[in-house]
């Protein structure tokens, strides 16, 4: 460029220690530096500023994370948020849904998911429409249709946890799927010969923590237990009604 | 998303001592620094779906960061809140094991100096002369135009300088 080159001012000076000139402004105020004294003791004072900065924040950028920093950087919240059945309801009734979910509202089930848009692609074992409930497929949907708590689950990728009767009749079960990076839990319910997930909340898992849930298992998290004291009829099925419901191939309140 | 979650959360872990240094710029003090970073470090992982991949993390994360300052210092205005003075908590905050006294009385000029700024020239401070981000990053975290940045940065500079130095170099 063979314009006039423009005069040299703080802004200038300021730019050049924060290394925000072209090149060749840099060498021309780095040539001038040593012509111009007002210019080099104006950038030297702001050098020594960024020193004086740096060096008092230095002690600080050495110290360790903080316990309770590491604790959330270990556990990140849930990424898929459980809503409360109050709050869920007005979106609920809003849905498009089948039969024997409109049904089982009207005898008081409430039963709802709420998953954020983009996660639901990083959930291979769910599938949902653009606002219709929310499915289980694949392996889930086999291992909520075949698989008995009472079985061997360890080193499986899908845990059951509870079957129980819902308040309006259906066969619900508990489950905890193993992600490679997050574990997710949730209830679903058998509806029309598929299983509609009720409510799902997710927890990201270090390698270490999934060591441990492969030979464990984990509680219930908080959330999944309220959705279910919501739903629940009754206690919980023992491994015999369990066993029952499966070989009737959780008809619900229509087994006889 | 493509990355893993898991070194998303290392990323997020690794930028925790720049984010913990701007929060305590911007703070000026201890307590308030780290609740900063837990929060921000929470939000950004509740809503990870909203940073783009592809784009920066820190920004994205320091933006949380300045947002959350601000929601923080209006609702604070709100209550109307008495606070104990910035200028001296931040001198007494000092670091946990600090152990060179020179570090330390620099570390209280330094934070007493920053006190005295208006929070908009605070936090462009804390981003390019502290952290050492560029103009253009400062101001996409500000969300401001780069004029905007220059002119608190000079501000601020000449308010710094004058308190941490006695003077301002002037020019001819």
């Amino acid at each position: 460029m063979s314009g006039e080159r423009p005069e040299i001012n703080r802004e200038t000076l300021d730019a050049y220690v924060d290394g925000e000139l072209a090149p060749d402004e840099m060498t021309r105020v780095a040539a001038l530096l040593g012509e111009r004294a007002d210019f080099k003791t104006y950038v030297d004072s702001q050098l020594a500023l960024r020193d004086r900065l740096s060096v008092s924040f230095a002690p600080l950028m050495a110290e360790p994370i903080p316990n309770r920093l590491q604790r959330t950087l270990r556990t990140a919240p849930p990424r898929l948020c459980v809503t409360s059945w109050r709050e869920w309801l007005g979106e609920f009734l809003s849905w498009r849904v089948g039969v024997p979910l409109a049904a089982s509202l009207a005898f008081g089930l409430v039963i709802g998911v709420a998953i954020e848009r983009s996660v639901r692609t990083e959930l291979p074992f769910v599938s949902s429409s653009q606002n219709g409930p929310v499915l289980a497929h694949g392996e889930l949907a086999g291992a909520l249709s075949e698989q008995l708590a009472a079985s061997d689950q360890i080193n499986r990728r899908v845990r059951i946890g509870i079957s129980f009767r819902s308040r309006s009749g259906l066969d619900c079960r508990t489950f905890e799927w193993l992600g490679t990076t997050m574990t997710t839990n949730g209830v679903a319910c058998h509806t029309g010969g598929d299983w509609t997930v009720a409510a799902l909340t997710t927890t990201w898992r270090t390698a270490n923590d999934r060591a441990a849930y492969q030979m464990a298992g984990a509680a219930m998290p908080d959330a999944i237990r309220n959705i279910v004291n919501e739903m629940i009829a009754g206690a919980p099925y023992d491994a015999a009604a369990e066993r029952a419901a499966r070989d009737t191939h959780w008809s619900g309140a229509k087994r006889p | 998303m493509d990355a893993s979650y898991d070194t998303i959360r290392s990323q997020i872990a690794a930028l925790v001592p720049r984010l913990r240094r701007f929060a305590l710029s911007v703070t000026g003090n201890r307590a308030d620094a780290d609740d900063l970073v837990q929060d921000t470090v929470e939000r950004a992982l509740r809503h990870l779906d909203q940073w783009q991949q592809g784009t920066r993390l820190d920004s994205w994360m320091f933006r949380i960061a300045q947002n959350l300052f601000i929601d923080a210092r209006r609702a604070a205005r709100r209550k109307r809140a008495v606070f104990v003075d910035t200028e001296a908590t931040m001198a007494e905050a000092g670091y946990d094991g600090e152990r060179a006294a020179e570090a330390h009385m620099a570390w209280r000029e330094t934070c007493a100096a920053l006190s005295t700024l208006p929070e908009d020239q605070r936090s462009v401070i804390a981003l390019v002369l502290v952290d050492g981000m560029t103009y253009r990053d400062a101001a996409d975290v500000l969300g401001v135009p780069i004029g905007t940045v220059t002119s608190r940065l000079a501000r601020g500079r000449e308010t710094l300088a004058a308190r941490i130095f006695g003077s301002t170099a002037e020019l001819r």
